[in-house]
């Protein structure tokens, strides 16, 4: 098992959720929703996690099937990581519209 | 890639991320800030405002009960002073309408002081005509309606800052988190830079050294193989070249 090529493939799979958030947080721009900023932070995080090994590791042409395995398995839970990132950047991980104080008393 | 940039890379993403958690927690307290500064603009100053009037008004209505009673001139002067208190609270809460239904409600408490004002009897003879029947037949529920009036337009003012009170614990906890993921990450972060620089450097280095000392000692051929295109890979291939140099010379 070679750490190092983990990394570089877990870098991959970060890039494609920060790419992914970016996404998402483009979607909570146009909408004006409070979820912009964690999306924002969890995307950028994400980004500059996956950059990292990609630049330091070469690319690996022969990678093992237990390397496959830990891959996808590792890929999950850092996928996961980055969303709990992005839930626990936000109260309670609620993303809701802004909270209009006076409109909501009124109504 | 070059050792320097790759290096510089990893310093460059640590201080971006401390940077972005700076950033945004400083970007939650200035939002924190102004919370609390609208807290009192809007809504404090309109309590304050309610408190007022409804001092004022309990004043005038004592005034009243003197008029009852026939002290006519300490009544005036009650009169005078606490309609100047209730206007001068009025005046704020109107100039600081903020929620929507505030101006209704000031607008409501305008009309009822009117109201509750026509009844104050305006010549002497008015006076004399005066009792308790008047007073709760007409005075008194003037009275409670527009204190009620009042109480509704503070009831109002002091759910909104309830309800603001509770955003800043919003704002406290989404200024300290990004502060705590930074610091994870940075902390993941450093362990991977810490592992890269040892297998991709550090590493390499040691077998470098390992392989020129072999070749130099047992004369076999110089075979350290650097997988990274950089300045090691380099140094690697030159000190192949010297050594494979060196074993020919020495052989022939």
């Amino acid at each position: 098992m070679r750490p190092h090529i983990l990394f570089r493939y877990s870098g991959i799979i970060l890039l494609f959720n920060s790419g992914f958030l970016l996404l998402s947080s483009a979607v909570s721009l146009y909408y004006n929703d409070t979820a912009l900023l964690p999306l924002l932070y969890s995307s950028l995080i994400a980004g500059l996690l996956g950059i990292f090994p990609i630049l330091f590791v070469p690319p690996a042409t022969d990678i093992s099937n237990n390397e496959g395995f830990t891959i996808v398995v590792a890929n999950w839970l850092v996928s996961c990581l980055i969303a709990q990132v992005c839930q626990k950047s936000q109260i309670g991980g609620y993303f809701g519209p802004k909270i209009n104080l006076s409109t909501d008393i009124s109504s | 890639m070059g050792i320097r940039i790759k290096i510089l890379s990893g310093f460059l993403i640590l201080v971006i991320m401390l940077a972005l958690a700076g950033g945004w927690s400083i970007y939650e307290v200035r939002t924190m800030g102004g919370s609390v500064s609208r807290i009192l603009d809007e809504n404090y100053k309109s309590i304050h405002a309610a408190g007022t009037m409804t001092e004022a008004l309990e004043r005038e209505d004592s005034a009243m009960l003197l008029l009852l009673s026939g002290n006519e001139t300490d009544a005036l002067q009650i009169m005078t002073a606490a309609d100047a208190t209730f206007q001068e609270g009025y005046h704020i809460a109107k100039n600081n309408i903020t929620l929507p239904g505030e101006d209704k409600l000031v607008a409501k408490i305008e009309e009822d002081y009117r109201t509750y004002r026509s009844l104050w009897p305006k010549t002497a003879e008015a006076e004399s005509s005066l009792g308790p029947t008047w007073y709760f037949e007409k005075v008194h529920p003037a009275f409670l309606h527009l204190k009620y009036d009042i109480s509704e337009l503070r009831s109002l003012n002091d759910e909104a800052m309830y309800a603001a009170a509770s955003q800043l614990e919003a704002h406290a906890h989404r200024a300290v988190m990004p502060g705590i993921v930074a610091i994870l990450s940075a902390l993941v972060f450093t362990l991977i830079f810490n592992y890269f620089v040892h297998y991709y450097m550090v590493g390499p280095i040691i077998r470098i050294t390992a392989g020129v000392q072999k070749s130099m000692e047992t004369r076999a051929p110089f075979d350290v193989n650097i997988e990274t295109n950089d300045e090691l890979q380099r140094l690697a291939s030159a000190l192949r070249n010297l050594v494979n140099r060196y074993q020919q010379k020495s052989d022939s």
